[in-house]
């Protein structure tokens, strides 16, 4: 092995982008082949489809059982990958020192949480074309304002329950990750507001349920997918919890687990 | 390795370094100083305050008082251009385990501008025959020698490994003690934490001991021996004559022991013992090594 001298040489770190890609590959690399992960992220929303097109739950007088079981679906999806597979992934790389050694290399600490949004984002691209292919088949005939209007929806969805996820991870042992993390799922999706709808819920339950991200998230995707309104005041919810939840993470996160 | 270099200025200096954990005062005025192109070594038993030491020079720690400056700039400050120049192997690894040994390698040396070759330092250090294993399968020696890689693939000034020889066997341990070696022929500082007294003895230029957050000794070995030996201590000196023909091993066991009854010192000779266990171990691995190839 041959090395310039340290003198002849001075190391520089590769160009930004370049750093962020990298571990935008790895990590969704580390996503696309771990089966639990894929589990989590495909596996799981395709059964909630094909439940939803099939069960009658969650549905909405007046709309289609497609429409509803698709814009359930991709709440499910959005929730598993940016929360639950994202606090899980952290917690171990907390655990086994990955954070600790990142934040020594020129990647750093933001670069990571970039390249882990923009992974996060590419496995949400495999989620869209997946069940929205099974959708298709399941009779789903989506129309393109709706499924513009979903943009922006996915993208705050994203930064919050990513954030979510991180605060959970970075503040709670591992153990604890991994169990919190996985029961905050099934409540989101099974009594979160979105498989079923908040006006499904006694009217000060379902309040409730409209304060919660899934329920805002929930009840968005909905509308956008299956009703074709815009409802600002979801929108309104699901921002706060994205801020809010950014902010606790900024002041909370920890990179080590001592 | 090119390039030897005779450059020993600080690469880094660490003054009144003070670091508590709720209560417990962790480092308590840590004093040091590591040179490029030198081995300074962290000693000191467990808890004596070494990783913290180590996480204030790299930024992963915020001292309460005191100051470091790694290449001249605060850690803890440190921006992609200082983080590019150091390089750290921590302690437990600090892998993502989801990923095989050259993905992460070749994912390493694309955080740098210019780094080393992933496949000849691989090859160096004997990953490529485990390159293809997820990292959450690989032993504990050949996930040190992963993290070592790590922390050298990006050509760095100064690098912090932290217990790097833990458990490899005999042979990689010689490999990264002569890579260490060459790291600081050509400039490179390293700060390395060990338990392993003749990595200590066969690799440090400087140690600095540590001990209940305070440095207690600083210098050569020499110098932090003979300054810390009671004063009626005696030494024991052990030599090892390799190559011996037996028909001269009569003579020359007579003239060694002449020569150390001159100084005062009772000698004792073995013979029969062809080697040291480490030199027999290797021989055997080498010989087994031959064979797997002759076939």
């Amino acid at each position: 092995m041959t090395t310039a001298s340290a003198a002849e040489h001075r190391a520089a770190p590769a160009p930004r982008a370049r750093r962020i890609l990298a571990h935008a590959v790895l990590e969704a690399r580390i996503l696309l082949t771990n089966g639990e992960q894929l589990m989590v992220a495909i596996l799981m929303p395709a059964l909630v489809l094909l439940a939803l097109r099939f069960v009658p739950v969650g549905r909405v007088e007046g709309l289609a059982s497609i429409d509803t079981a698709v814009a359930a679906t991709a709440a499910t999806a959005l929730i598993s990958t940016s929360f639950t597979s994202q606090a899980i992934q952290t917690g171990f790389d907390r655990r086994g020192g990955v954070l600790r050694w990142i934040a020594t290399t020129p990647l750093g600490r933001d670069g990571y949480l970039t390249g882990k949004i923009l992974a996060t984002l590419c496995v949400h691209v495999l989620q869209v074309v997946v069940l929205g292919v099974i959708a298709l088949i399941l009779g789903w005939r989506p129309h393109a304002v709706g499924l513009l209007e979903v943009v922006p929806i996915w993208l705050v969805g994203t930064i919050a329950f990513g954030a979510l996820g991180l605060l959970v991870a970075g503040t709670l042992r591992t153990e604890a990750v991994l169990a919190v993390s996985n029961v905050l799922f099934v409540l989101f999706v099974a009594v979160g507001g979105v498989a079923i709808p908040s006006a499904a819920y006694p009217r000060m339950l379902g309040g409730l349920v409209d304060l919660l991200p899934s329920g805002a998230l929930g009840e968005l995707l909905r509308a956008v997918l299956a009703d074709g309104h815009f409802p600002v005041g979801s929108l309104v919810v699901l921002v706060v919890w994205a801020v809010a939840a950014s902010l606790a993470v900024a002041r909370w996160f920890r990179w080590t687990s001592a | 390795m090119v390039g030897v270099m005779n450059d020993h200025s600080p690469a880094l200096e660490a003054q009144g370094l003070t670091r508590s954990f709720g209560s417990v005062r962790a480092l308590d005025g840590v004093e040091f100083c590591a040179h490029r192109g030198e081995v300074t070594a962290l000693l000191g038993p467990n808890g004596a305050g070494k990783t913290t030491t180590i996480g204030c020079a790299t930024g992963l720690l915020q001292p309460d008082a005191g100051t470091v400056r790694v290449l001249g700039e605060d850690p803890w400050r440190a921006g992609a251009e200082l983080r590019a120049r150091v390089g750290v192997m921590i302690q437990d690894g600090g892998l993502a385990s989801g990923a095989t040994a050259l993905q992460l390698l070749r994912y390493g040396a694309e955080l740098y501008a210019d780094p080393l070759a992933v496949d000849e330092v691989a090859e160096h250090l004997g990953i490529t025959e485990f390159g293809g294993t997820l990292v959450r399968r690989l032993s504990g020696g050949q996930r040190q020698r992963l993290a070592l890689a790590l922390a050298i693939v990006g050509r760095p000034e100064l690098v912090f490994l932290d217990e790097p020889t833990a458990g490899m066997d005999p042979a990689i341990r010689r490999t990264v003690r002569d890579l260490i070696r060459a790291l600081a022929r050509t400039g490179t500082a390293v700060v390395l934490t060990t338990h392993l007294m003749d990595d200590v003895e066969g690799l440090a230029d400087q140690v600095v001991v540590i001990s209940g957050g305070r440095t207690v000794a600083a210098g050569t070995v020499d110098e932090v021996i003979a300054a810390h030996r009671a004063p009626d201590a005696t030494l024991t000196l052990s030599a090892r004559a390799r190559g011996v023909d037996p028909s001269v091993a009569g003579v020359l066991a007579k003239d060694l022991r002449e020569t150390a009854a001159r100084h005062g010192a009772d000698l004792e000779i073995t013979t029969g013992g062809a080697a040291d266990l480490e030199s027999v171990l290797l021989d055997l691995i080498d010989e087994r090594d031959a064979q797997e190839h002759a076939r």
